[in-house]
């Protein structure tokens, strides 16, 4: 009976306590918004104050159930404030490239033309069946055939499924066969493996970024983004690779072709169409520039003749 | 009475496209963004404008002849997302709800303020692709 009183006396003050300092505050969000996600056992606490009751409880036995209470409820809060955090989360280096080659490829979708009216051209199977061959198994990989000039071939940096553009105004040219095409794109293969593009972009703080979280600053930095994009095109339509990349991609290509001497002088017989079209073509004596150069590359897989 | 005309016509008509249709099951968009398209064709006009992770319905359509299709040309489904009837790519679509892009990094996704045009050109981006996969025979 005395605890009833005490507890009627009692309840009114604590009905109209304060929020514990034991939850954790949410931030990211207005306080409205976050009132909202809080569960009913932290909407409970906020109104219960355990600890000014704290005599009452002891006396019912009570003091148990109510540490439980108050245990229950801060772990909620702070799975929700975990969550919340969560939320701000950059893309981890497995994700992060993928999406970003698709965002530039959706931001550069007037200058590269790929959203035009083509058929089906196989390609997909042919390049299933030539990875087969060459004993590459379980790779998921999307090819894009853009309708301009100002690209050739390129391997983008992905890293679940690996993306391909192809320019069909360049194939068209050089009048390629399915086999010469997967050579090409074999090439490109070989280059998102090595990580080539990827390693040529270098935006201050990317790396850091990458994977980690923006929690507890103000806003994201969305510059970084901007440039990384910036240095794609540095690299799709101006740089390219070097001298050094072009040889150990050639070599890489005379090791893995030359167990089928077909695909080797096919290989070798598309070097040379494409260093005809570079020397004869206009339109496409940048190739150069982004692949240096076929001519050379014939060079270094010709055997080499020892002088007796 | 012109009403009562009217809602007669209106039943009739609905009555009529639900009896070619049957609800097969409830999909999801797997894609970071896709088209339904007006035709069973990729490069047909756009409907509407899908988010990952967006439920879609898929139906079995039956024809004057009795014959009834799940899948059309090329590997397409008959389906239905909000008021939009049309057609999307089955392999863009999966029984359980995609672990997302957009879902998994929502704050960093909202912060590229991506617009209408980038979302349309993303749909578009994975119509156009050709999509393979080697296997171990």
């Amino acid at each position: 009976m005395k605890n009833l009183i005490q507890l009627t006396i009692f309840l009114p003050f604590v009905l109209f306590a304060q929020t514990p300092e034991k939850v954790p505050p949410v931030s990211g969000g207005t306080k409205k918004e976050a009132d909202k996600s809080k569960s009913l056992e932290e909407k409970k606490l906020e109104l219960v104050r355990f600890d000014k009751i704290k005599k009452v409880l002891e006396e019912d036995q009570l003091l148990e159930e109510a540490n439980k209470k108050v245990k229950k409820a801060s772990f909620k809060g702070r799975k929700r404030a975990d969550w919340n955090k969560r939320r701000y989360n950059i893309p981890n280096e497995q994700d992060f490239w993928d999406f970003i080659s698709e965002l530039w490829l959706v931001k550069r979708a007037s200058q590269l033309q790929w959203d035009f009216e083509k058929p089906n051209y196989g390609l997909e199977l042919a390049f299933k069946k030539f990875l087969e061959k060459m004993g590459h198994y379980e790779v998921s990989f999307k090819i894009l055939v853009v309708n301009s000039p100002r690209i050739f071939h390129m391997g983008l940096p992905s890293n679940k499924e690996l993306i391909f553009v192809l320019s069909l105004p360049f194939l068209r040219t050089m009048d390629l066969s399915k086999s010469e095409i997967c050579l090409l794109l074999f090439e490109d293969f070989k280059r998102i493996k090595a990580a080539l593009f990827k390693n040529k972009i270098k935006v201050p703080q990317l790396k850091k970024m990458v994977g980690s979280n923006f929690y507890n600053k103000k806003t994201f930095n969305k510059k970084i983004i901007d440039q990384t994009l910036n240095h794609y095109d540095e690299i799709v339509f101006n740089k390219g690779f070097n001298f050094q990349e072009q040889f150990s991609v050639t070599q890489q290509m005379d090791l893995m072709l030359k167990s089928d001497l077909k695909d080797w002088s096919k290989y070798y017989n598309l070097l040379q169409k494409i260093d005809d079209l570079v020397k004869n073509n206009a339109l496409f004596k940048d190739y150069n520039k982004i692949y240096p150069s076929a001519e050379l590359q014939m060079n270094w897989l010709r055997p080499k003749s020892k002088n007796i | 009475m012109k009403k009562i005309i009217l809602l007669f016509f209106l039943t009739q008509a609905s009555a009529f496209a639900n009896s070619n249709l049957r609800l097969l099951k409830i999909s999801y968009l797997k894609n970071t963004f896709g088209h339904i398209h007006q035709n069973a064709s990729r490069s047909s006009t756009s409907l509407t404008t899908l988010s990952c992770g967006h439920p879609i319905k898929v139906y079995e359509v039956t024809n004057k002849a009795g014959q009834k299709f799940t899948t059309f040309a090329s590997g397409f489904y008959y389906v239905s997302a909000g008021n939009y009837y049309g057609y999307i790519q089955s392999s863009f679509l999966v029984d359980k709800k995609p672990n997302c892009f957009q879902k998994k990094y929502p704050k960093f996704f909202d912060a590229l303020s991506l617009e209408i045009t980038d979302f349309y050109y993303w749909g578009r981006l994975y119509d156009q692709y050709s999509q393979g996969k080697s296997t171990v025979k």
